[in-house]
């Protein structure tokens, strides 16, 4: 008999079918009775000092129900949950920092007139010198954008462990680098949307595209003046996230404060023009880093400075600075470590967590740096990889515990991608060809900051279905149909029985949401133990109808029997009616809560267990470069993936697939142009941004290595996001292994591939 | 990007209706096909027309015929899926139905125009902006202030023509009807496009593309059209480059005329290579002569940092793409 029933299986997600017709409903296609329109008035100034805001002559226009303006708040800022020292206002107070800073919001009878409404505010602003780099904002007499960060320095980081020096001086081997990442957007399909209204009880009714709307929970509250449990998000399908919908953002907040004003429903759109322009994005980074290698590929010393571009707010930079340095001592055994990391604010969009979060980033220089280095000692780069390959049971230097790991297992699958070059056969003489590695290991659910609690609640049907209700939002990786895929397993059903409550702060458990890989392993054990709750109860009862005990009965197929005397059965949906018709009746109603057991990290140190467990992975990439073109082709990738287990190995391969496709973007592809001066990006729609299209994506074979964690749900931990950290060095090194030549900044154009040759040619 | 600014529409069935409509709204009014572009320009703002004319319920602007003698005649308002459909194009002119493919993303070509591609705007990074993101900068030339913010200080506009199906039909000798309330006159393809960022084209306000014309093809000629960018869908060309050679015995055919070197989304309209058929003809149809009119078509031009593409990759290009371009065209007409 097979292990389980459901987990495991290859089944089609529990939301594919309202998707795939369009019934889904996202917060956008939302409509209340007498709803308004609100629109946001953004800054056209990177830098300026509000003198005043006019907004007379936009109240007059007939059809305006409300303007707003940092006069009409309580001034809270937001951001930087770590501290809880936010410095974003939703609306600007006294001063502007981007283009594309939120100033003032009216709403309306429509959109039409809420943007008529837009051009009659007049601001006057004083304007002040702006910065767009980072290096030029450290320097002394740069302009400030915070009185309170001298130098601009938003947060730093300053790790030490071992003896780098030391370290050095044992090696063969000691490189110093430079790499650069470029601004990369989360390029969610669903731009923002928050749907808000306010009822003479006081309270608020939110409806947001939030991949965890449990920091608008906490947030909004703060914000309005309200008691928490006045407050009431309520979830619809979201259409991607990637950390760009963790925070509560200035429409969200507008919204609310817009309906308190006017007694009206309002209802706030952002166009992808203002996401990609105006929103969130993946940090800039200038990485120099420094890696000593013996000649036999042991990894002695890894010395780091990163400056991250953090745009003019803090978000969640605390936290990205911290991994950017962490991640350092993964996946590799790394014995000496030191790191210095800045976020500095600029005149720019500001960065918060994307896919990866800081990570990719780090892996992509030192990976690359690897290879390198790997090459001048004359090792193979699977090698040099296996050589250093964390294993299980090893304690990092900055305190990871590595338990469940899978990591060589999954570079030696990959290796098997070097029978690839015999298919290359004779290649025409402006192509070349390579295959490059590039491994990674990525944290399954990290305590960030506060709780890191998950609850689960699982309520029998009488008619043998369940409802699982939990705070754990499905953003679109598939996490409502690994949930249920779960509660399923453990009670016996087939997953069509399972009816899936999305996060409403009035009804489902307490649950910080989605970000940090943690859905599956955390909000997942939840879900197990609140469906083991829910058996447990059922079997008492069964018990007394079959003559068992409690204990004996096994749930499975939708039957409930007696494990040495199967004979002795009876169907599930007849033990839920007896157990809720007969006599009182019961509620079968299962509950659970699960977190694991760490401390937070120390931010600033980097000591501490960041997570319970950590994925591990290594792909493979192929790439076919025109030398004359300089035009890079990724035409292969192998993807191996150490997930614990896979709930759902269709659903695996599909976010490891997704992650090629960031990670390819990020590659070799995406990048906001800036424009002069303004730091404003000049590709603000999906015309001009480069996300790679369908057929920019190489043919891809993934594999999950199953390594059956001791704390996950059924075994499982993280999947799909850590692979996006390993994408971007598998390409590099494939052009590196095709080229013989480092392109250290990202992406890597047709442009610097030929300037890398001709530099190459010249010496 | 806001919400579409109001406008009348109207639908005209015939050639003659659409002209009176375009002499009594004038300048008021702008012809829409496939849309496509200019209701992306409306909803930034570029352009508010209050009347907009429709081409797509116009008798016969959809049609595409081919007679061996007169060549292939199109109506401006035929799609360019349906022209890579249309089996004389894929049949004698596989260049450009090749050509046509390149354009947009499927969903683009299934209700964009092959009119509507020869008269696509100039492109720039700050012209193609919403007014909200163009007022952190004064109005440029193209947006009726006095600046560029592209070349600075230059009383003229960059802006660039990146219409991929141009190229290969000026390479073919295409010709180009327009009508008007007084009658129409037919000119070369070429002379269609001006060469100013501001005003593209030639067509005038009360005129309407109605007609592509383009001559049977010659024996012994091929033609090819190469298009770079960084994705190979829904992209805009970082450049590219259309070219007809004539062979006779595997060199180069004799008569000059018989070639034709066209650049395109390097200026504000495709730039022909002046003296290719003179540097080319009766030559083998080596790399030396290649390189040579590679060289002159690199001098010719001088890119401008406006859209995807550096000015200095997309000038390195130039050579590249025409050695690419008249190597296909070569094997095209070999074969």
């Amino acid at each position: 008999m097979e292990e389980f029933t459901v987990v495991g299986k290859r089944l089609p997600r529990v939301d594919a079918v309202v998707k795939a017709t369009g019934e889904a409903m996202y917060a956008a296609d939302m409509e209340l009775p007498g709803m308004l329109h609100g629109k946001m008035l953004r800054s056209p100034h990177p830098h300026a000092r509000i003198l005043n805001i006019d907004t007379g002559r936009a109240e007059r226009l007939q059809g305006v129900k409300a303007v707003v303006t940092a006069k009409d708040t309580l001034g809270y800022r937001y951001g930087d949950l770590i501290l809880g020292k936010g410095d974003e206002p939703f609306l600007a107070t006294e001063k502007v920092r981007f283009v594309g800073d939120e100033v003032a919001a009216v709403a309306a009878v429509d959109e039409d007139t809420a943007e008529e409404a837009l051009q009659l505010i007049d601001v006057e602003y004083e304007l002040l010198p702006a910065v767009f780099d980072p290096l030029e904002a450290m320097e002394e007499g740069a302009p400030l954008l915070h009185e309170h960060a001298a130098n601009n320095i938003a947060c730093k980081s300053t790790m030490r462990f071992g003896d780098v020096e030391a370290g050095f001086r044992r090696s063969d081997c000691v490189r110093e680098d430079r790499f650069e990442t470029q601004p990369v957007c989360h390029a969610f399909l669903e731009p923002h949307a928050a749907l808000a209204t306010y009822d003479s009880t006081g309270k608020i009714t939110f409806w947001g595209s939030k991949q965890s709307p449990y920091f608008t929970y906490r947030n909004m509250p703060r914000a309005l003046g309200l008691e928490l449990s006045k407050v009431r998000i309520v979830q619809p399908f979201i259409g991607g996230g990637f950390g760009g919908k963790n925070e509560m953002f200035s429409l969200d907040f507008t919204a609310a404060l817009l309906s308190m004003k006017t007694g009206k429903p309002v209802k706030i759109v952002y166009g992808q023009e203002e996401v990609l322009s105006a929103g969130r994005q993946r940090n800039p980074t200038i990485m120099d880093i420094k890696t000593g290698v013996g000649k036999d590929g042991t990894i002695m010393a890894i010395k780091c400075r990163i400056v991250a571009n953090g745009g003019a707010y803090i978000s969640i930079g605390r936290m990205t600075r911290y991994l950017m340095g962490s991640v350092l001592a993964l996946p590799y055994r790394v014995p000496n470590l030191e790191y210095d990391g800045y976020r500095v604010y600029t005149n720019n969009q500001v960065c918060c967590a994307q896919r990866g979060h800081g990570v990719p980033q780090v892996r992509y220089a030192a990976e690359s740096q690897l290879d390198m280095i790997a090459r001048e000692l004359d090792i193979d780069p699977l090698d040099i990889r296996l050589k250093n390959a964390l294993q299980p049971g090893d304690n990092t230097v900055n305190g990871f515990r590595i338990t469940s790991c899978g990591l060589t297992e999954c570079l030696q699958k990959a290796g098997e991608i070097k029978k690839w070059r015999e298919e290359w056969g004779e290649l025409p003489p402006n192509k070349k060809r390579g295959i490059g590695f590039g491994a990674y290991g990525f944290v399954s659910g990290p305590r960030v900051a506060g709780h890191n609690t998950a609850g689960a609640m699982v309520k029998v049907h009488e008619d043998g279905a369940i409802s699982v209700l939990t705070g754990a939002t499905d953003s679109g990786q598939g996490s409502d149909s690994c949930l249920s895929q779960i509660a399923a397993e453990v009670l016996g059903l087939g997953l069509d029985k399972v009816r899936l409550v999305m996060p409403d702060s009035e009804v489902t458990p307490l649950d910080p949401g989605t970000f940090g890989s943690r859905v599956t392993f955390v909000s997942g054990n939840a879900v197990w133990i609140a469906a083991d709750d829910a058996r447990k109860q059922l079997a008492e009862v069964g018990a007394e109808l079959l003559g068992a005990h409690p204990e004996e009965l096994v749930f499975r197929n939708e039957q409930v029997f007696v494990r040495d005397d199967p004979e002795k059965n009876m169907p599930f949906t007849k033990l839920v009616k007896s157990a809720c018709y007969s006599g009182t009746g019961r509620t079968i109603m299962g509950r659970g809560y699960f977190a694991p057991e760490l401390e937070v990290p120390n931010y600033e140190t980097g000591e501490g267990n960041m997570s319970a467990t950590y994925s591990f992975g290594a792909q493979a990439a192929e790439v076919e470069v025109d030398t004359d073109t300089g035009k890079i082709t990724v035409t292969r990738m192998k993807v191996l993936h150490d997930c614990g287990r896979a709930i759902n190995p269709m659903h695996v391969e599909g976010q490891l697939e997704g992650s090629v496709c960031g990670g390819l973007g990020q590659a070799l592809l995406e990048d906001k142009i800036k424009g002069k001066d303004t730091g404003q990006a000049s590709n603000p729609s999906f015309m001009e941004y480069k996300l790679p299209s369908a057929v920019d994506m190489p043919d891809i074979e993934s594999e999950a290595v199953e390594t059956i964690d001791p704390v996950g749900p059924f075994g499982a931990k993280e999947s799909g996001e850590g692979v996006q950290v390993s994408t971007v060095p598998a390409i590099t090194n494939a052009v590196y292994d095709a080229l013989g030549v480092m392109v250290k900044t990202l992406p890597v154009t047709p442009e610097k591939i030929l300037k890398a040759l001709e530099k190459e040619n010249e010496e | 990007m806001r919400r579409m600014p109001r406008f009348e529409y109207h639908a005209p069935a015939s050639a003659g209706e659409t002209a009176s409509l375009l002499s009594e709204y004038g300048d008021a009014a702008r012809l829409i096909a496939g849309g496509t572009d200019l209701l992306i320009s409306m909803k930034q703002r570029l352009s508010t027309p209050e009347h907009l004319i429709s081409l797509s319920s116009v008798t016969g602007l959809d049609a595409v015929d081919y007679d061996e003698k007169t060549g292939l005649r199109m109506g401006a308002a035929v799609t360019l899926a349906s022209l890579t459909q249309s089996p004389p194009i894929k049949d004698k002119y596989p260049a450009l139905e090749a050509a046509a493919r390149k354009v947009g993303s499927v969903q683009v070509r299934n209700i964009a125009t092959l009119g509507g591609n020869l008269c696509l705007d100039t492109r720039c990074w700050y012209y193609n902006q919403s007014d909200y993101w163009r007022q952190s900068r004064p109005p440029c030339h193209k947006t009726g202030g006095e600046v560029c913010h592209v070349v600075e200080g230059s009383k003229r506009c960059f802006a660039v023509y990146s219409g991929d199906t141009a190229p290969i039909l000026m390479a073919m000798g295409a010709e180009v009807k327009l009508m008007s309330g007084g009658g129409e006159r037919v000119i070369s393809l070429g002379e269609l496009f001006t060469g100013d960022g501001l005003r593209p084209n030639a067509v005038e306000p009360h005129e309407f593309l109605s007609e592509i014309s383009v001559p049977p093809p010659a024996a012994g000629s091929g033609v090819a059209y190469v298009k770079l960018r960084l994705r190979e869908e829904v992209d805009f060309p970082i450049m590219g480059v259309a070219a007809r050679v004539t062979m006779s015995d595997g060199a180069f055919g004799s008569a000059p005329q018989g070639f034709k070197v066209v650049l395109n989304a390097v200026g504000s309209a495709p730039v022909e290579v002046e003296g290719a058929g003179e540097m080319l003809a009766g030559k083998a149809p080596e790399q030396a002569a290649l390189e040579e009119v590679a060289q002159v078509a690199r001098a010719s031009v001088h890119p401008q940092a406006n859209t995807a593409g550096t000015p200095e990759y997309r000038r390195m290009m130039v050579p590249v793409l025409v050695k690419h371009a008249l190597t296909e065209a070569a094997a095209a007409a070999s074969s």
